[in-house]
């Protein structure tokens, strides 16, 4: 059938002649695959590092060459003490995303299945979410010391509102036509419930999950620079301490590495899962 | 009564009951200002078999009206009665396909599984399940795009995928809502045409509610003329048009051309009624 819409360019059975001399089949290879991008995004970004050191508009002593940046990194990423403390920022980071979503996500769909909880709950949501965790850092301390406790206590408190609200929301947006129908078909509320109304909210949790699994790292990180005893927050401030930016800026570094692969793991993991919010998303509906 | 070419397959239990009787139903929506009337009160019977259209102007009531009788919205008053039963919520043998079909398809399943969702719970054999789909999808012409999923496909390919899932359960009634009203002319020409194929192949009744008066006259054995909101019948108007009917040849008798002026005049007339008088309500 002619009317099947696909998503690559369908190749013709005989390739056209190209006015232009350039071979046909480049031209019809797909769009620029996204890693692509992001190669070419990062390659930028020491291109202009090494430049700003070079000219000078950096002194040398404050932010190192890339190239010398780059080997303390890999001395680090074979360094067991500091892999160690990769583990307890990644520990924290777990705890804190387990913890809000075994949570969050059951009372964001609550608060939203049931209108009479929405709106009451929604302004407290709203006020709770405005407040930023780093507000709370003297009452953790107080409460948790400076262990993996606290860390763990101020993201959870940063995420739970992403996490609830992405629930929250994905409930009250199933399309009530979907719902009509599911009632025209006979399913009563239990079977709305799994058929229509978790389908509907998944692609929209997954949103919430991955928008707090960055800020779940800024904010154990955060922790770490700012006083807690492990992970690896505190190994860049006692580089800072030993006057070594090499191995702060190779710290910093890994750290952006470790925030992309969870960014595109959770991508992954999104399209994988809950594909159809993608493609309602692409197709603009 | 007008002749009905197809024999329904379960006929009703008395031949003078009709399958289904909708007596001065009416239904307002509650508001902040007050309940708002949509649907004043309407009469009409459809008998098993029958192709029948409810026709009437934007807004009127027809979706409110439908969803009324397929026990998706309570009514405010009136009955809405089934083989003489009265009805009191959705009921197995009723399949309704929405006037927005992109967005009754589930995205998250298959062609294949969003068709069999209404035969699902139903202690149906795997087997048996599997065979009603492919049926149901050969019927609407898509048995290749089962694997696909709603998102996949042309608007013309989702509306017929909804109509598939329809006819999958081999329901007794099946109401559409303007189920054509988003798609190109031609592939509505062609979806009319399927309709009336798997009309005459199930003997399905089916109740058709459209805005265009065409549509209604070119597929139908009767014709419910709707007012202006809040709707009452203005008109119930039998199609003696031969069948089977021709895209071409049927709409260029004398017959197709009297009907579709005389239902066209009604409309018109309604509207104007309403428009002179006021707000009655
Ligand atoms: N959920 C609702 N709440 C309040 N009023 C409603 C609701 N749904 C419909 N109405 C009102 O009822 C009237 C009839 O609407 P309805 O959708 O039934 O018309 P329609 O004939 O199907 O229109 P169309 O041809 O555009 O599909 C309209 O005035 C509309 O504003
Ligand atoms: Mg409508």
């Amino acid at each position: 059938m002619s009317d099947v819409r696909v998503s690559h360019p369908v190749k013709a059975d005989v390739p056209a002649p190209s006015p232009s001399g350039v071979p046909t089949a480049a031209r019809r290879r797909g769009p620029t695959p996204d890693w692509a991008y992001g190669l070419a995004g990062i390659a930028t970004m020491f291109v202009v590092w090494e430049l700003v050191v070079r000219t000078g508009a950096v002194s040398a002593d404050s932010l190192p060459y890339p190239a010398a940046t780059m080997r303390r990194a890999g001395e680090l990423l074979v360094d067991a003490t500091f892999l160690t403390e990769v583990a307890q920022t990644l520990w924290a980071w777990l705890l804190a995303m387990l913890a809000a979503s075994a949570v969050g996500i059951p009372l964001g769909l609550t608060l939203g299945y049931f209108s009479a909880f929405y709106r009451p709950s929604s302004s407290v949501v709203h006020a709770g979410r405005s407040i930023p965790s780093s507000a709370f850092l003297p009452i953790a301390i107080l409460l948790f010391g400076l262990g993996t406790q606290m860390k763990v206590s101020l993201a959870i408190y940063a995420i739970f509102w992403p996490i609830l609200l992405n629930a929250m929301y994905g409930v009250r947006d199933t399309e009530p036509l979907m719902l009509a129908t599911g009632r025209s078909m006979g399913w009563g509320r239990t079977r709305l419930l799994t058929r229509v109304v978790l389908p509907s909210a998944a692609p929209s949790i997954a949103t919430g999950l991955r928008v707090a699994s960055s800020t779940a790292l800024i904010v154990v990180l955060s922790a770490e620079l700012l006083g807690a005893t492990s992970g690896v927050g505190t190994v860049i401030t006692t580089y800072q301490q030993a006057q070594r930016p090499d191995f702060v800026y190779a710290g910093i570094l890994l750290v952006g590495l470790l925030g992309m692969a969870l960014y595109y793991g959770f991508n992954l993991v999104e399209r994988l899962v809950v594909p159809w919010g993608q493609a309602q998303r692409e197709s603009g509906r | 009564m007008n002749p009905v070419t197809i024999q329904p397959h379960q006929p009703g239990p008395g031949t003078d009951t009709p399958m289904l009787a909708v007596q001065e139903l009416g239904k307002s929506y509650p508001s902040r200002k007050g309940d708002v009337l949509a649907v004043r009160s309407i009469d009409f019977a459809v008998h098993a078999g029958q192709f029948v259209s409810v026709v009437g102007p934007s807004g009127c009531g027809k979706t409110t009206l439908m969803m009324c009788i397929a026990g998706l919205l309570p009514i405010t008053t009136g009955n809405v009665m089934f083989r003489g039963e009265r009805m009191s919520g959705p009921r197995d043998g009723v399949a309704v396909v929405f006037q927005d079909y992109s967005r009754s398809l589930f995205p998250w399943l298959t062609v294949e599984k969003n068709v069999a969702l209404p035969l699902r719970d139903r202690g149906l054999p795997r087997t048996e399940i599997r065979d009603r789909v492919r049926e149901s999808l050969e019927m609407v012409g898509l048995a290749h795009a089962a694997a696909l999923h709603p998102w996949q496909l042309s608007g013309g390919m989702q509306q017929r995928v909804a109509i598939a899932r329809g006819l999958a359960v081999r329901p007794e009634m099946l109401i559409m809502d303007e189920p054509f009203a988003s798609v190109d002319a031609q592939t509505r020409a062609s979806l009319e045409d399927l309709l009336l194929k798997v009309w005459a192949e199930t003997g399905t009744t089916v109740l058709f509610v459209t805005h265009d008066i065409d549509e209604a006259v070119y597929l139908s054995d009767r014709v419910v003329v709707l007012s202006q909101g809040p709707s009452v019948v203005v008109e119930d108007l039998p199609v003696e048009l031969d069948r089977p009917r021709d895209q071409i040849a049927t709409k260029q008798t004398a017959l197709f051309g009297e009907l579709r002026e005389n239902v066209y005049s009604l409309v018109m007339a309604s509207q104007r009624r309403t428009s002179l008088s006021g707000d009655p309500h």
